[in-house]
């Protein structure tokens, strides 16, 4: 068999070539995925672990009782929360609850040593702490592909497929309660679908409570469906609902029957120190006014 | 010689691997176009004059618009409705079918909610999005692109404006 030098260097560069590409393949289907494991447990685990962590909270400070959004006047909702400190005893069902509603995935090994968990509820000093959904969100404002954008129902919103992952509004947030999804939970089976309604976050994707926006919409969408006007009446946050104590309530701010309203009527009104001047929606209520 | 037989397994090699990345990705979509008995909308629809959400029910107050079993063909269809020389056909198609013929997946991604109820309360024609009978007996699915979805929103497809804001649709 004889072969010139040039011929040689072809077949050889080809082959270099080749297995250059082959080192490149996405290797997803050779490598299989641990096994998606749906075990609640898991997840217990890793509130649990979460919950030992000691995050400072920082100070409450007393604000003024949240009314309409300036950047949506005509609207007649503004969705919010109230967390009864003074009835909260910091056992964190309510974080089991976000968990199994919003579907959110758990981190591996190496994230859980840095304390980076994916639960939109953290436990601070031994307070809820969850995205606070400001009237004035600095998050927005930074968002480079308007990803983190302002609902008209008073909510700070989140629009995954928009996401490109530059962390601007998590570097921004005063409260530090923004989740990036720094591992592909799904690759690595750390996710599981507990609930259809939500869909998964990918890797590289900011994430944060939502204040089951799920929920509002159907609600809305039964609604004018219906034909009747839309307060809200009725709707929960998985949260709300799990709190053994009722120390969270959920409602609509803009209605004076909501039982958030009633809830908050004549109680001290707080929020963190960082984004008191924000206008947030989730607030604290800590004795009487 | 022996570089073509490389070069041709090399090339084997990667015409697999694609192959393999399209047959085992796994999206929120799925097409299955999976008809046991062939329907004809047209006559149903237009000859009979049935409601859509007749068969289709939920279009008209649900979130989703859903298809019908076995059991809601045979509500009508338990006797012979004509003389027609395919009923024989029919009956005996009607007897091996399951009990859900049809298997749809929607093609709407996880992250976007589409009511019907609320389009059919604000006067949209299921024919807006899902074409004409006869598109829809040839075998063509909605497929709405959000620039369409927005487009009629705004206004611009002689509607009435509706929401446009991101979470309105997105969660």
């Amino acid at each position: 068999m004889d072969q010139s030098r040039r011929d040689f260097l072809k077949v050889a560069s080809l082959v270099l070539g080749g297995l250059a590409l082959w080192g490149c393949r996405r290797n997803k289907n050779f490598s299989p995925a641990p096994k998606a494991s749906s075990d609640i447990s898991l997840w217990k685990f890793e509130i649990k672990q979460a919950m030992r962590r000691n995050i400072p909270l920082g100070d409450l400070v007393p604000i003024k009782i949240p009314g309409p959004l300036p950047k949506f006047p005509k609207e007649i909702n503004r969705f919010g929360m109230a967390i009864d400190l003074d009835i909260c005893n910091g056992c964190g069902e309510c974080i089991l609850a976000c968990v199994l509603e919003n579907n959110i995935s758990r981190v591996n090994d190496c994230e859980a040593q840095k304390g980076r968990f994916m639960h939109w509820i953290e436990m601070r000093e031994g307070v809820p702490v969850m995205c606070s959904h400001c009237g004035d969100a600095p998050c927005e404002k930074v968002c480079p592909t308007g990803a983190a954008v302002a609902s008209p129902d008073g909510m700070s919103a989140m629009i995954y497929p928009r996401c490109i992952g530059s962390r601007y509004c998590g570097a921004n947030c005063p409260s530090k309660t923004r989740k990036f999804n720094y591992t592909d939970a799904r690759a690595e089976g750390l996710s599981a679908k507990f609930n259809p309604e939500v869909p998964l976050r990918n890797r590289g994707v900011m994430e944060k409570c939502s204040l089951c926006v799920q929920r509002l919409q159907n609600d809305r969408l039964l609604a004018k469906t219906l034909g009747k006007e839309w307060r809200g009446m009725g709707v929960q946050s998985a949260c709300a609902m799990a709190c053994p104590k009722k120390a969270i309530v959920f409602g609509n701010w803009l209605d004076s029957e909501s039982p958030l309203s009633q809830a908050v009527r004549g109680r001290g009104i707080y929020t963190l120190k960082s984004i008191q001047g924000l206008d947030p929606s989730v607030v604290y209520l800590v004795g009487r006014a | 010689m022996k570089g073509t037989l490389l070069l041709c397994f090399l090339g084997c090699f990667g015409i697999a691997l694609i192959a393999a990345d399209l047959f085992f990705s796994t999206g929120d979509v799925i097409a299955s176009k999976n008809k046991t008995i062939a329907f004809s909308h047209e006559l149903h629809g237009a000859n009979i004059g049935l409601d859509c959400t007749h068969c289709h029910t939920g279009a008209r107050l649900g979130y989703k618009a859903h298809f019908p079993s076995k059991q809601d063909c045979l509500d009508c269809h338990r006797l012979p409705l004509t003389d027609s020389a395919g009923i024989p056909k029919l009956d005996s198609a009607l007897q091996v079918a399951k009990a859900m013929p049809w298997q749809t997946e929607s093609r709407v991604p996880a992250h976007v909610i589409f009511h019907h109820g609320v389009h059919a309360k604000a006067n949209i024609s299921c024919e807006t999005c899902h074409g004409s009978i006869a598109e829809i007996d040839r075998g063509k699915r909605a497929s709405v692109k959000m620039g369409e979805c927005l487009a009629c929103h705004r206004g611009e497809k002689g509607f009435a404006p509706a929401a446009t804001d991101c979470a309105r649709c997105h969660r």
